[in-house]
């Protein structure tokens, strides 16, 4: 492949640097086989763009299409493959809103004993002064050398 | 994988940008356009499933051209496509609005056919080197990085097709 058609080739496939380009226009100015090769050369870039097809609508629409059925595919297939994990992911969730809610309740029921045991002690109190205050005075007699050891002043 | 929407947008970018170059390159290799059809949907849904797995982005276009080569070879292996096998359209399903279009339209699928068939005379190096250079836009450094090639081979093949061709279409002319 000579020099010149190699230029040529470069220039129509948009490679050839701006530099060379003189060097090309020298070329053509002066060689008529050049010349002869360009137009050649130029006519095959025109019917060669004239054969560009279309990208078909029917397979754009197909394969986007098919994207959307992927996705939707994708995620039961997530869920197909990682069942057991999932399985245990959703007992594990469970489990932990079960504890927290039994550790509430839990709380809860420590107070209300709490609250119950000492109204109830405070009952008792009550009963007992209660029983206390309504008992006859008490006397304690001693035995027969001291008459009287403890007298109460009520 | 589930896909977000991001990708599904990034796809339809990358297939907007891709799909004439990839659909020529596959149409002209194999002459063939229920199949290349299917190879270019393979192609691009196997992109959107990888889609997270190619780390360089830039190197996209040519992930895509390396599984549409492989699926281009592997569909010719199989078939072992006829020289002489393309598709010719019958000028009774050209869709033509005017009679003064007619000539032009006829003329048209004439240079189509003529370059289709001088194509599918041409070895598969020599043809798939045109068409990548030609249909799917590609520089000879990229052609000669697919093909695993050195570029003089490239710019050598590129003008032994274009030779055939010229003499074909100035055949025509004459």
């Amino acid at each position: 492949m000579d020099e010149t058609i190699i230029i040529i080739q470069t220039y129509f496939d948009g490679e050839l640097e701006k530099s060379s380009e003189p060097h090309l226009f020298n070329l053509l100015a002066q060689d008529e086989e050049a010349r002869n090769y360009f137009r050649q050369l130029s006519e095959l870039k025109k019917s060669v763009n004239s054969a560009v097809e279309e990208f078909p609508y029917e397979l754009e629409e197909r394969i986007l299409s098919s994207l959307i059925t992927e996705n939707k595919n994708s995620v039961f297939s997530f869920f197909r493959t990682n069942l057991i994990p999932a399985f245990s992911l959703v007992v594990v969730i469970v489990l932990f809103v079960l504890v927290y809610i039994f550790s509430v309740e839990l709380r809860d029921y420590k107070s209300r004993v709490e609250i119950i045991t000492n109204v109830v002690k405070t009952q008792n109190e009550t009963i007992e002064l209660l029983i206390n205050s309504s008992l006859p005075p008490v006397e304690v007699q001693a035995g027969w050398e001291n008459e009287i050891i403890i007298k109460t002043n009520l | 994988m589930t896909k977000s929407a991001k990708d599904v947008v990034e796809f339809t970018l990358l297939f907007n940008r891709y799909k004439t170059q990839v659909y020529n390159y596959v149409v002209k290799m194999i002459s063939d356009t229920m199949t290349a059809e299917d190879i270019v949907q393979n192609v691009f849904l196997k992109l959107f499933e990888r889609m997270d797995t190619i780390r360089n982005k830039n190197s996209i276009r040519y992930w895509i051209f390396t599984a549409v080569r492989n699926e281009v070879y592997m569909f010719i292996r199989s078939k072992k496509v006829k020289a002489d096998q393309f598709n010719v359209i019958d000028s009774d399903e050209l869709e033509v609005e005017s009679g003064e279009d007619i000539s032009a339209q006829v003329e048209l699928n004439e240079t189509k056919n003529i370059i289709m068939q001088e194509l599918n005379k041409m070895p598969n190096e020599q043809k798939e080197v045109f068409i990548l250079k030609e249909y799917s836009g590609f520089s000879y450094k990229e052609i000669s990085a697919l093909l695993k090639i050195n570029e003089g081979l490239v710019k050598s093949r590129l003008f032994k097709a274009r030779q055939k061709l010229i003499g074909r279409l100035s055949s025509l002319v004459n």
